[in-house]
């Protein structure tokens, strides 16, 4: 008989880092990230047993969900884009937006890769193993996904590096 | 890449804030097991009523007869009009009505219909039916024997604690291999013999526990994918490949110097019906950086791997033939625009031969390439549109190409859920 190690208590302060990080890279504010981080640790405690074995990823996909859907939300309410957003630059103001647009325009399973891998920086063995597909598809996504970043952000030094 | 987005100022996680979360997640959890009950509770008193006015969700299934002995099919359609895509039904989920036909090789006296609240999953796998079901908090395993149209459950594994959840289902021969979860999140994975009615424990490396695997066709073996402890949320799992001989009990761990690079990570693929060759799939070397994964086959008598070549891209499920000497996947070929295609390779060649397209440019499709035991026969799913080599035909669907003869026929036996209409115009 085997044993999963590892309980949610014990990773729960790299799991909410981790979700924090790929919210706050998404929405921009400090405020809604802490409420994404902590609405994706609920899920990723409530299915804890399940997917345990790969709660980075599974925490990161749902952080990733909830800032994208979140930022559809306040896009249909008349308030400005930059409402609530931190001590953020103009140039990285302008870099979110095209980024949550860009993000947005993916098909779903293209996001998820890209949110998981590039966001989150989640391996590649993990992303398949939350998304239940193999290590190719998650390339072949990833790689249709940045594609498809670079045509909507052109040239930028956040994607120089892939 | 996205680090000049981050939070300079990112609040640090606590106490009371991970206190909070466990107690929120607990009340939700309760909440829900409410609603389960209260709706259970309404579908034992109108039972009757919900299904007349099906007013419940309903979801249709059909375990298809497939093309090879060994193939499964399993396939959930909801019915027209439904508005959301079916899912197996789970234990916390509302009750489902399923209405479905277990094909058993077309014959009448094992064709049944089926309802069932409780199924989970469906698989078909040669002369076995396997489905599992939920009840409660643990799940129940159930075979059917197609040769005799007889139904029976699997008794839990010892020690005869109830599975929370069965997972990792795979047969080979009449020896159904399965993954026990327990509700303290242990388990075991389990090899039963379904004539012989005999139950094996599959050993385990303790720094590897079990992520997934498969029986080897003629049931003797069970090659699996092992998986070690994440050492950062950004590496990846290191992974190694086993093989489980279950007549001499003996667990072998296949080496990580894989094709001249040290400490390499792989996942299983298959493995060949006397245990002798294992297919196994690894991420590429640093010299393959467009790779997406490279296949060797294994050779557990004299320890070697050699290389299965392949287009950079491959995607979809890998298959290695029940004599070890055949492999067929899924590949985007090298040339530009084209869409994903089925390969055939036979071991000692220095190249793997194209068979058949089998989706189109862009798409994520796994084309379920499979290959018959002397490697003789290619097995894919094409979607429709796609231009089939050797035949005319574009509606899609299952096909099988003939290596010797080069012949291409449609398995008319796989089109009974599928949609092999092509788009207007």
């Amino acid at each position: 008989m085997a044993a999963d190690a590892g309980t949610f208590e014990e990773r729960f302060d790299d799991l909410y880092r981790l979700a924090y990080r790929v919210a706050f890279r998404v929405v921009g504010s400090r405020e809604e990230a802490e409420d994404i981080a902590q609405e994706s640790l609920v899920k990723t405690c409530m299915s804890w047993r399940r997917v345990a074995a790969y709660a980075e990823a599974f925490t990161a996909k749902v952080a990733g969900g909830r800032a994208i859907d979140s930022w559809r939300r306040q896009r249909r309410r008349p308030e400005p884009e930059t409402a609530g957003v931190t001590a953020d630059t103009v140039d990285r103001v302008g870099v979110r937006l095209e980024l949550r647009e860009a993000l947005a325009q993916l098909p779903r399973r293209q996001r998820e890769v890209v949110v998981l891998r590039y966001l989150a920086d989640v391996s590649e063995a993990d992303v398949a193993a939350a998304l239940g597909c193999s290590a190719g598809t998650v390339k072949q996504h990833a790689s249709r996904g940045l594609d498809a970043l670079r045509a909507r952000l052109g040239p930028t030094r956040f994607l120089e590096s892939v | 890449m996205f680090e000049d987005l981050d939070d300079p100022q990112a609040p640090a996680p606590s106490h009371q804030l991970r206190d909070t979360v466990v107690r929120i997640a607990a009340h939700r959890r309760m909440r829900r097991r409410l609603v389960v009950a209260a709706v259970a509770a309404v579908a034992v008193a109108v039972p009757v009523a919900l299904v007349a006015t099906r007013s419940a969700p309903e979801r249709h299934f059909s375990v298809s007869s497939a093309s090879d002995n060994r193939s499964t099919s399993t396939t959930r359609a909801p019915r027209a009009g439904s508005a959301k895509r079916a899912t197996p039904a789970g234990r916390s989920a509302p009750p489902t009505t399923w209405n479905g036909v277990l094909h058993c090789d077309a014959r009448p006296l094992a064709t049944r219909q089926l309802t069932d609240k409780t199924l989970v999953s469906a698989q078909r796998f040669g002369r076995w039916i396997v489905t599992t079901h939920g009840a409660g908090d643990h799940q129940t395993l159930n075979v059917q024997d197609c040769s005799t149209n007889k139904s029976r459950g699997v008794p839990a594994p010892p020690p005869g604690r109830l599975c929370s959840e069965y997972g990792s289902l795979d047969m080979g021969a009449d020896v159904l291999l399965y993954r026990c979860s327990y509700a303290d999140g242990t388990h075991q994975v389990i090899a039963n013999d379904l004539t012989k009615n005999t139950v094996t424990p599959v050993t385990e490396a303790p720094d590897r526990p079990w992520r997934s695997g498969s029986m080897a066709p003629g049931g003797a073996f069970v090659v699996f994918t092992g998986a070690g402890a994440v050492s950062a949320p950004s590496a990846p799992a290191p992974t190694d490949v086993f093989v489980f001989n279950l007549g001499a009990k003996t667990l072998d761990r296949l080496p990580r110097d894989i094709g001249g690079v040290a400490d390499r990570s792989s996942t299983s693929a298959g493995i060949s019906i006397d245990g002798r060759t294992v297919l196994v799939s690894t991420p590429p070397p640093p010299s393959r950086p467009d790779a997406t994964e490279e296949l060797y086959l294994f050779d557990r008598t004299t320890r070697q791997y050699s290389v299965v070549p392949t287009p950079d891209l491959v995607t979809g499920a890998v298959a290695l033939s029940g004599d070890g000497r055949h492999v067929g996947f899924q590949a985007v070929p090298p040339t530009a625009g084209q869409g994903a295609a089925a390969y055939a390779f036979d071991f000692g060649d220095n190249d793997s031969a194209f068979v058949s397209l089998c989706a189109g440019p862009g798409s994520d499709a796994d084309c379920a390439v499979h290959i018959s035991e002397d490697g003789g026969t290619v097995t894919f799913t094409a979607q429709p549109c796609v231009s089939v080599t050797g035949t005319s035909d574009r509606t899609g669907c299952t096909y099988t190409f003939d290596r010797a003869k080069g012949a291409i026929h449609k398995d008319a036996d796989a089109t009974d859920t599928r949609d092999c209409t092509p788009p207007a115009g």
